[in-house]
């Protein structure tokens, strides 16, 4: 095993390379996969007024229906307002991601309703791009502020096979794993870029095959770990108790919302 | 004070709006000096302060409404430049979703009313208290300061109205914009300025900030080191927030539009004549127009409207301190 | 190569008598978000230097390693390698940074996540290529360094399927094939059966008598004792010889 070092490791190597571009590959590539291991899995905590997940999901769900499914302007601005002074009271991270998505899409819906506004339907125009501001923002504000975990054992309450809630989770844990794997991989990419890189296709599939491998692997270990302790295909989730006193004022608010909803509608 | 669509030329829109980048350009990098990012947010409770202010119209005998604006209490509590940026994002707000002002004339009314005024209000303010010691010091100089500053403002829009019918006449000498010339634009808009709106602007400033002083020492941009910290310390400023927006819609009380402030239709029954610019022209559609939902009764729309700008100016200050890097402690 | 021991005030850094040093760092800061990692290091490595950082988990010892590698990049202070200031933009320049990874080999703590190739031999050989050395030098890189880690056996089998030791010979063969000037290891001995330890010992210290400059974070005493010419330790770390040190980021 043990020889000495030959010549030319034994010196410097002077080397210099050429500045053709090259740097992109990696440099895109990471922050994209910084973005998958960012994925928060502890988003959100349940506040004193919060209510349970399952009953902010079902509320969630309908409000986004009620918004749709209005023709008067005037709820989807109620909506809106809501929707406004949620966004309010949310912690900075939380905020910035709840901005920035829908209005990107409100952004694209009032683009793509372009023409109509040039037509002189510019009603529609707002109508829809404030739909589809309000409808992302329940939805954004809904995710970002439940953790994950509590927003997959909801749908237990919603009678859905464990084995789906199961898959849900780990999914979502390995998403976060493997995206902390893959930002690794790809910085040890680029520490060997040191040159000029003629198989950069091959390069990006050696470091997506191995994250592959590794996924696979660590869906096995997970498997054995789980055998280890007992399971036996039951996703068995704790009686937690999922019923707060606080559902009742959120369940009364939003009964009255319905009515809203109906009534302006009848004015239309 | 707002000026409404096609009221300017687009050469007066346009003049305005190039000083205006300047003065905005000037303002972000003072304002990113001097308000560190913890801060911004409150500068949208600031700008909230302003925007309720303008929704509460106050009747002049003789038919037309005016407004307070609160610039110089805004250029008191954070500086000259947060407020010029603070009551411009509040007028853009009120032009781009509630209609109130137009949108092609948000320079001009920015110059009016988020330039002018701040920066006149606030030299005053620091003329006074450089002379007059202590909290009578401070009062004394917001309601002189606001006052001046509230009356140059509407000197310089009440100039911008004028100008239009000696420079912009088409053929037949009708004007093409707004009809009404200096020796009667000025008089009509200083008479409310000096007297009713002047002192809604002086209450409003030093009732504000008398309240701010006492109940939440802290809301301001230096750091306190006595006193309550944190969300707790502004519960006042924000329990006053919430107040005047329940409270607006006091300012439908007083029906009759705001001198200069008259839709097309009413311009044409005053004058005569539809002034060329004003009738085919463009139109920006705003989400909730005069500040009305439609079918709902007025009120609704108004306390509806309140709360949408409310949340919007605090919103927008909170991701602009997002933006601002915070200085990490190394220590 | 004389170093001289810290004064009591503890920021002191050993100097070299000629020009400037292989890597130096003028009070640099780094923050992971708003968490600061690294506080005002005042640091100078010269080359041929074997210097070991030493310190508790979460005291900052790779982070350090990666700023030396320009992954991270100051935000306060600075980073200068072999007298070049490495920043955000100058790290923009291709040539720049490539001839920076070039020079400063890193090896991960987790071997595993260093190999994307789909045999050893292609991953020892994925430096030299780039280099646009020849395939006859390429293939005579492979060869000595195989032989000299000792993986002449593994040369067709896939990284993936190693074990862990065996990983880290390889991991350690892809870089030496580019023949950087420094080596940065974090945490070598980590997983490694004891034959493959002292190998690697006896390894790193052949590296350091033929003059490469090594950077070796570890919490391994034996290893610092057997090659440290002097410590750097991190985060109030306890010192516990005499031998020339000196302490930075407490």
């Amino acid at each position: 095993m043990r020889e000495s070092l030959p010549s030319w490791l034994a010196s410097s190597e002077g080397y210099r390379p050429g500045s053709d571009r090259d740097g992109f590959l990696t440099r895109s590539l990471l922050s994209m996969t910084g973005l998958l291991s960012r994925l928060r899995l502890d988003a959100g905590r349940p506040t004193r007024l919060s209510p349970s997940a399952p009953l902010k999901l079902v509320m969630g769900l309908v409000c986004i229906l009620l918004t749709s499914l209005s023709t008067n302007f005037s709820f989807v601005l109620v909506m809106l307002a809501i929707v406004l002074v949620r966004a309010c009271l949310l912690p900075s991270e939380s905020l910035r991601r709840v901005a920035s998505i829908p209005a990107g899409a409100a952004a694209l819906t009032f683009v793509l309703m372009l023409p109509a506004t040039l037509l002189g339907q510019s009603h529609s125009a707002a109508l829809m791009g404030t739909k589809v501001l309000v409808s992302a923002s329940l939805a954004m504000t809904v995710a970002v502020t439940t953790p994950a975990g509590e927003l997959t054992g909801s749908l237990r309450a919603f009678r859905v096979p464990s084995m789906i809630v199961l898959t849900f989770d780990l999914a979502m844990r390995a998403i976060y794993d493997l995206g902390r794997v893959a930002v690794e991989m790809l910085l040890a990419l680029r520490l060997r870029s040191v040159g000029r890189n003629d198989d950069k296709a091959g390069s990006l599939g050696g470091v997506g095959g191995m994250l592959l491998l590794r996924a696979n692997d660590s869906a096995q270990t997970t498997f054995d770990a789980m055998r280890c302790r007992g399971f036996d295909g039951e996703y068995a989730m704790p009686p937690g108790r999922t019923w707060r006193a606080v559902n009742v004022a959120w369940l009364v608010a939003l009964t009255l919302l319905v009515a809203l909803f109906v009534y302006l509608q009848g004015l239309m | 004070m707002h000026i409404p669509e096609n009221y300017l030329s687009p050469s007066t829109c346009g003049v305005f709006g190039v000083a205006m980048v300047a003065v905005w350009t000037h303002a972000v990098r003072r304002v990113r000096e001097t308000v560190p990012a913890e801060k911004m947010p409150l500068l949208g409770i600031a700008a909230a302060f302003s925007f309720l202010a303008m929704m509460f119209n106050i009747p002049l005998p003789g038919g037309t409404t005016g407004h307070a604006v609160c610039g110089t209490l805004v250029a008191i509590l954070f500086g000259p430049w947060s407020a010029v940026l603070s009551v411009s994002i509040a007028l853009a707000i009120q032009a781009v979703f509630f209609g109130d002002g137009g949108v092609l004339a948000l320079g001009a009314n920015c110059f009016n009313m988020a330039f002018v005024l701040p920066l006149v209000g606030f030299g005053v303010y620091r003329f006074i208290r450089g002379r007059v010691a202590g909290e009578r010091g401070e009062l004394l100089g917001a309601a002189i300061g606001s006052y001046v500053g509230i009356n140059c403002a509407a000197l310089v829009a009440a100039i911008e109205f004028g100008i239009q019918p000696l420079l912009f006449t088409d053929a037949a000498g009708n004007a093409l914009f707004c009809p009404y010339p200096l020796w009667v634009s000025i008089p009509a808009m200083m008479v409310g300025h000096l007297t009713i709106w002047g002192m809604a602007e002086v209450a409003f400033t030093v009732g504000i900030l008398a309240f701010v002083r006492k109940a939440a020492p802290t809301f301001c941009l230096e750091r306190q080191d006595d006193g309550p910290e944190g969300a707790a310390a502004l519960r006042p400023v924000f329990v006053l927030v919430g107040a005047l927006v329940v409270a607006s819609p006091l300012g439908l009380l007083a029906v009759g539009d705001a001198w200069g402030e008259w839709g097309v239709e009413d311009v044409s029954a005053l004058v005569g004549y539809t002034p060329a610019g004003m009738g085919e022209a463009w139109e920006w559609q705003a989400l909730l127009p005069d500040y009305s939902l439609g079918a709902l009764p007025d009120w609704i729309g108004y306390v509806l409207s309140a709360v949408i700008g409310v949340a919007l100016l605090v919103i927008i200050f909170r991701l602009l301190a997002g933006l601002s890097r915070k200085a990490i402690d190394f220590g | 190569m004389t170093h001289y021991p810290d004064h009591a005030a503890g920021l002191h850094s050993p100097r070299h008598e000629s020009s400037h040093a292989l890597m130096s760092f003028s009070d640099f800061c780094f923050a992971y978000g708003d968490r600061p990692a690294l506080r005002h290091i005042d640091l100078e490595i010269d080359a041929g230097d074997c210097v070991v950082l030493m310190g508790d988990n979460g005291s900052g010892k790779s982070t350090l390693l990666k700023a030396m590698s320009g992954l991270v990049i100051a935000q306060q202070g600075s980073y200068r390698f072999d007298g070049e200031p490495v920043t955000d933009r100058s790290m923009r320049d291709p040539s720049f940074s490539k001839r920076l990874h070039q020079h400063v080999g890193f090896i991960f703590q987790d071997s595993g996540a260093q190999l994307f190739c789909p045999s050893v031999v292609d991953e020892i050989a994925f430096g030299p290529r780039q280099m646009q050395l020849g395939e006859d030098e390429v293939t005579r890189r492979v060869n000595d360094v195989c032989a000299l880690v000792g993986i002449d056996d593994l040369r067709e089998r896939a990284p993936y399927t190693l074990s862990g030791g065996e990983q880290k010979k390889v991991a350690i063969a892809c870089i030496l094939s580019m023949n950087p000037d420094a080596y940065c290891f974090d945490e070598p001995l980590g997983g490694l059966d004891a034959r493959t330890r002292k190998w690697l010992l006896e390894f790193m210290g052949e590296l350091r008598d033929a003059g490469k400059t090594l950077v070796i974070a570890t919490h391994d005493q034996s290893l610092a004792d057997a090659l440290a010419d002097y410590f750097v330790y991190m985060g109030g770390f306890h010192e516990y010889t005499d031998k020339p040190h000196v302490h930075i980021n407490e």
